[in-house]
């Protein structure tokens, strides 16, 4: 009887949080992510090149281009004013662009890597070497932005002073992770024909959401006691604002990239082929700092790890404790990421 | 919990006034119960309850007038079509207060049986049992009305992100009571120490077990509906042969007529010669006319050796799709058993466990088994090939659809996808070698050519 009490009790507690959250986010009218001030500066298709303003001149002279990935957008690098990775490089002295790959349509479906990197981050990296009169500039990548800044470095050596890369799948030999296990099975022609060369965002989404098959319910759990906390639950509502955010994939990159990388790893073999040119990592001059998270379920350490022994240029390896989002947006890596990053550029530009 | 509505407050404090009383009654009787004196206090304990109810009641009722007329809302009329949130939660009580009264009138009969004196005390505890699973039913169709409220609730949301994190959250909440229900006979086994774990499961269905999993992994089992595809696709085949049957048949059947006649055709009689032209351009009529639809020969015949492969691929599909839902259930049952015994020893083995232990803290125990055991699940060899099969073989079926359709339509003056997508690639070309030239061009730095305006010549020209 008393558990049975008990019972009726948290079924009234349950429910009296589920009237809370309805009465909560009924009264907020707009959720904003990625707020730090920019200006688009070159576009090209749907790609668009965004220079963030500076109110004073930058520390660190070479600038900065952020590639970020295909899927989802960047708007995590800048989810909020005390969350912002961007922010947090814009204060710590850089100058920094970024490219925004914008939302493809059926007219994309035929985009391949080499559209790209040799099209968007070069002709993007142009644009900014014209404007700053440089020779070179550095690039700060993301996950799959920095799998296809190694093959523009690659390709392009002359142009790149330092890269870093991120969260970074070089290596999809592994099957520490879901994806990379998956995708061994996965006939990506089929698919890619199957969806008339445009992979839907939540195609995608639906997959991630598998990884960590319980994670939706624990969310609810943590939503639930924040209701009372303004700012937890603006926080919650801006990343899932992002996660909702998934632009469909272009489908010959997704093709290529998902046959010759995640099956048949060809980049870390130095077999991969872009327009005709083989992409050899040890091309690379960059200096090259591969940070890589500890608990990274969607691109597992393994296959971050083997860029460095790869390299024949000037490189380091880092290794975040969180996971592969928590390296961006975590409380802890707001004093920690930017400042290794900004340390590595600053002590490197001559 | 306070929110920023008053209407909201009212009822959330109404439903937690209701369950204390609920729950005080009922320990209050325990109590007299065990002390030998519920005779005498058995009715005044009843009394009291009621006449709190009857109290709750009317303030929720006199609350929400005088709430409606005064309360203000920041929330306007929006694209959902509600105007304010009071106007939905006018209706909302007016289930609630239904719900209600029923609980309140069975209490009442509860309430009159104890003022008959001289019932054994067997009789007390079978009238306590009886009301308390009675008050359970309908407590939990009060739930289910919230719940059921909510669901039009969403409507009310400003935003599609807002909509959508209150449907999540309105969905785990359904899911945490669904669970609560399962296991209440498991919790009723811990309390009376009946619980064994080799026979428990005994006490679920695999149906059970499918509607569990359903709800965790809904994308998973919202497949095209293949029935109704696999269904229309027999009856073309059935169509087509029955219908080339029967003209077939009925053509021999004339046919053989006709023969029998033959001799008579002969005599001069001119009656049965035009009766038997009649028949036989009837029966050409029939057989041939529906060959001279506007259709290219063959195409009837194309479409269901179509219609064949496509039944081919749709069984290859639902025996594999089959087998991937089979390893999500099989992997439900086995976390809600692992649960049941893992709780049982957790939270039964310690020193009051099953007096401090919350249906919270057995739902985080759930949750962390299944995220083991799906994990382990979706890490096997096994659930990877055949998770790769189920989607190469559904894009098969999509692709063939989209084909069958293309050959079925194309004597209409349409632009199909597969010539379009001829097209887009032959402008993703020439777009790819115009900016290579425009970067040849800017390298080279070639002069840029104007060409005039043809009304500037025009006037050049005068």
């Amino acid at each position: 009887m008393e558990m049975e009490n008990r019972m009726l009790k948290e079924i009234a507690e349950v429910n009296s949080k589920m009237m809370k959250g309805y009465d909560t986010l009924s009264q907020i009218n707009e959720v904003e992510i990625g707020l730090t001030p920019k200006t688009e500066v070159y576009a090209e298709d749907k790609m668009k090149l965004y220079h963030y303003d500076r109110e004073t001149e930058a520390e660190v002279k070479t600038p900065v281009l952020i590639v970020y990935a295909l899927v989802n957008t960047y708007k995590m690098l800048d989810l909020q004013p005390d969350r912002s990775y961007i922010k947090n490089l814009l204060d710590m002295g850089l100058d920094v662009y970024l490219i925004d790959w914008g939302y493809p349509s059926k007219i994309d479906r035929y985009l391949s890597i080499d559209d790209y990197v040799n099209g968007y981050i070069n002709n993007s990296v142009d644009y900014i070497r014209k404007k700053h009169k440089t020779e070179k500039v550095n690039i700060i990548s993301i996950c799959q932005g920095g799998t296809l800044s190694l093959i523009y470095s690659a390709l392009h050596p002359n142009k790149i002073k330092n890269l870093i890369t991120q969260v970074t799948p070089v290596d999809f030999s592994t099957n520490d992770g879901l994806l990379f296990k998956w995708s061994k099975d996965m006939d990506f022609d089929k698919l890619v024909d199957g969806y008339n060369g445009l992979i839907p965002g939540n195609f995608l989404n639906d997959a991630f959401a598998l990884l960590k098959p319980t994670m939706k319910f624990i969310k609810q759990q943590s939503l639930m006691s924040s209701l009372d906390d303004k700012d937890k639950l603006m926080m919650f509502l801006r990343m899932e604002k992002w996660i909702a955010d998934s632009p469909d994939q272009a489908g010959e990159c997704f093709r290529q990239f998902m046959k010759d990388l995640y099956q048949q790893n060809k980049l870390i073999k130095g077999e991969l082929m872009v327009n005709g040119k083989k992409v050899s990592l040890k091309n690379i001059k960059a200096s090259v700092l591969n940070i890589y998270a500890s608990e990274d379920h969607l691109v597992p350490p393994a296959a971050s790890i083997p860029l460095n022994e790869n390299l024949t240029s000037e490189n380091e390896s880092v290794c975040f404790k969180g996971g592969h989002i928590g390296v961006f947006v975590g409380s802890k890596s707001q004093k920690e990421l930017a400042p290794k990053v900004v340390d590595f550029l600053k002590k490197r530009d001559k | 919990m306070k929110t920023n509505n008053p209407i909201l407050d009212n009822m959330i404090d109404v439903q937690s006034k209701t369950i204390n009383n609920w729950v005080e009654t009922t320990q209050k009787f325990q109590k007299a119960f065990t002390g030998g004196s519920i005779a005498h206090e058995g009715q005044n304990i009843y009394k009291e309850w009621f006449d709190k109810q009857t109290g709750l009641l009317n303030g929720l009722t006199s609350g929400s007038t005088v709430n409606n007329t005064t309360t203000t809302t920041e929330n306007t009329t929006n694209s959902f079509g509600y105007t304010k949130p009071e106007e939905f939660f006018k209706n909302w009580y007016t289930q609630q207060m239904d719900a209600i009264k029923k609980m309140t009138d069975f209490n009442q009969s509860i309430y009159n049986s104890f003022s008959n004196f001289g019932k054994t005390s067997n009789d007390y505890v079978n009238n306590f049992t009886t009301m308390n699973n009675s008050w359970t039913t309908i407590y939990n169709t009060w739930i289910n009305t919230l719940n059921t409220s909510y669901e039009t609730l969403m409507k009310t949301f400003p935003t599609t992100l807002n909509q959508d994190t209150f449907k999540n959250m309105f969905e785990t909440n359904k899911m945490y009571l669904k669970l609560q229900e399962f296991y209440q006979p498991l919790f009723k086994a811990y309390q009376t120490g009946t619980f064994n774990t080799d026979t428990f499961s005994t006490y679920y269905s695999p149906e059970t077990y499918k509607n569990l999993t359903e709800q965790m992994f809904g994308t998973y089992f919202n497949t095209l509906n293949l029935k109704d595809v696999f269904d229309s696709s027999i009856k073309n085949i059935h169509n087509f042969f029955t219908s080339n049957n029967n003209l077939t048949k009925e053509y021999y059947t004339q046919m053989q007529s006709i023969s029998t006649e033959f001799p008579n055709l002969v005599s001069g009689d001119f009656a049965k010669l035009s009766a038997l032209y009649t028949n036989v351009n009837n029966v050409f009529g029939k057989t041939f006319e529906p060959l001279m639809k506007l259709v290219t020969p063959g195409k009837e015949k194309e479409t269901v050796e179509s219609n064949i492969q496509l039944l081919d691929k749709i069984s290859e599909y639902s025996i594999r799709q089959s087998e991937l839902q089979y390893h999500f259930y099989t992997t439900t049952q086995k976390a809600f058993e692992t649960t049941a015994k893992t709780a049982y020893e957790k939270f039964t083995t310690t020193a009051n466990a099953t007096e401090t232990v919350t249906f919270t803290d057995f739902y985080n125990e759930w949750l962390k088994i299944n995220e083991t055991l799906y994990t382990d699940l979706f890490n096997s060899n096994e659930f990877s090939k055949i998770k790769g099969d189920v989607i190469s073989l559904g894009m098969d079926i999509k692709k063939h659809f989209e084909t069958q359709f293309e050959t079925i339509f194309n004597i209409y003056p349409v632009a199909f996808r597969s010539e379009v997508d001829e097209l887009t690639k032959t402008i993703h070309d020439l777009r790819k070698q115009v900016k290579n030239l425009e970067v040849r061009l800017a390298a080279n730095g070639a002069a840029t050519v104007e060409l005039e305006d043809e009304d500037k010549t025009t006037r050049r020209k005068k």
